[in-house]
């Protein structure tokens, strides 16, 4: 550096500490900052609050909104998870499954729903208590007994003969009269082998 | 044991005022550090400002100190970090008020005159204060900047880590400036 330009250098730093020493703060301006500063503090804490409070709306809304999305079976009795949604099994029919074994060779099976096999089960079920016990209408006594079926508008002729023998072994109630809604118990073979009252729950047919 | 209770009771200020600030988040240390520094962070302001915005930046900056503290790492300077964060301030200012196109060596921002006290000597130089203050102010920002923050004691590396610019380019700021600073003095001293 030559003489000019260190002459220059230190004229410029005189100037600049003379310049500094006239814009310096005051004692009161530097408490000033620092009482705003530290004033400012808890104003800090609170938009921290503020944005975790927000946080936890968003989390809460978008739970709301997903699970009223996915979960339209509020009650699924199985359900498999994927990484996209849940799957409700119920909205199948038939579930295909296809994989390889433990032995290698390619299976397939098909699953059929839970719900409609509990489905098939109660019809069948009802089908086959309808099998067993049949209503209908006592229409008339004389020798014989005539019952009006609540099963296809049948009528049910019941023989003295078979009477006889039913009474005989108690399987038939007393009290039995005409107009009464009575209950026929059917065995396997479809033969009657009780008669009684239908009960306080059928007073009429389809009731 | 002895020594530890001894540490313990006459604790020795730590050098990095910051780096302890920034670990405790403890008032006490940003007592130090307003005490060590502010008055260099407000010339500097002022310099690249005036009086009222810098006192307002001033303001703005340590209320970063305390927000962005955790940033802070203790192997920069800790007057550097603070002057980094007093000029991103600044700048943000001067967007806000639409001051500010770009940081280029010719964007001429003259920094608002306040009441100059001109005719006043300094020293045994026969320039006036009010002549250097005003051809301080007539240098483009980033000149006035590279020659303040050199005045500050920066190094090139503090500057450049402050400036966000290349060592290249302070080193040419701080020749232009200085160069310019003669013109213009010389121009004065002429015109005295």
């Amino acid at each position: 550096m030559n003489k000019p330009d260190e002459q220059f250098d230190q004229k410029l730093t005189q100037h600049y500490k003379e310049r500094k020493a006239r814009t310096t703060l005051s004692a009161s301006q530097q408490k000033a900052l620092l009482n705003n500063a530290s004033h400012k503090k808890p104003s800090r804490l609170s938009f921290t609050l503020q944005l975790t409070s927000l946080a936890c709306a968003l989390g809460v809304f978008a739970f709301i909104v997903f699970d009223s999305n996915e979960g339209i079976n509020y009650a699924p009795k199985t359900v498999l998870n994927s990484s996209f949604k849940t799957i409700d099994i119920h909205d199948y029919s038939i579930i295909k499954t296809h994989e390889i074994n433990p032995s290698g060779s390619y299976t397939s099976a098909i699953t059929e729903q839970k719900h409609a096999l509990d489905t098939q089960h109660a019809n069948s079920l009802r089908l086959h208590q309808q099998r067993h016990i049949e209503y209908g209408t006592l229409v008339k006594v004389d020798n014989d007994w005539y019952i009006a079926s609540c099963n296809d508008e049948v009528l049910v002729q019941i023989k003295q003969s078979l009477l006889s023998d039913l009474k005989g072994k108690h399987a038939v109630e007393s009290g039995l009269n005409t107009g009464d809604m009575l209950a026929m118990a059917h065995n396997g073979k479809g033969q009657i082998i009780a008669l009684k009252h239908a009960g306080a729950g059928v007073r009429q047919c389809g009731a | 044991m002895l020594l530890s209770i001894k540490s313990w009771l006459f604790e020795t200020p730590s050098k990095d005022c910051m780096a302890s600030y920034a670990k405790s988040g403890d008032n006490r240390y940003l007592e130090q550090l307003i005490a060590l520094y502010s008055n260099d962070l407000h010339h500097y302001l002022v310099t690249q400002s005036n009086t009222h915005l810098a006192y307002d930046v001033s303001q703005q900056t340590w209320l970063k100190v305390i927000e962005k503290r955790h940033l802070y790492q203790a192997q920069t300077t800790p007057k550097a970090w603070l002057f980094k964060l007093a000029r991103n301030t600044l700048i943000d200012e001067y967007r806000k008020q639409q001051r500010f196109v770009e940081l280029d060596e010719n964007t001429h921002l003259a920094a608002q005159n306040d009441k100059n006290e001109s005719g006043l000597t300094i020293g045994s130089s026969n320039i006036s204060y009010g002549a250097f203050d005003a051809a301080l102010k007539q240098l483009s920002f980033v000149q006035r900047e590279a020659i303040t923050l050199q005045q500050e004691g920066f190094s090139l590396a503090d500057i450049e880590l402050i400036t966000q610019s290349s060592l290249e380019t302070i080193k040419t700021r701080l020749r232009y400036a200085k160069q310019n600073l003669k013109r213009l003095l010389g121009a004065n001293n002429e015109q005295a």
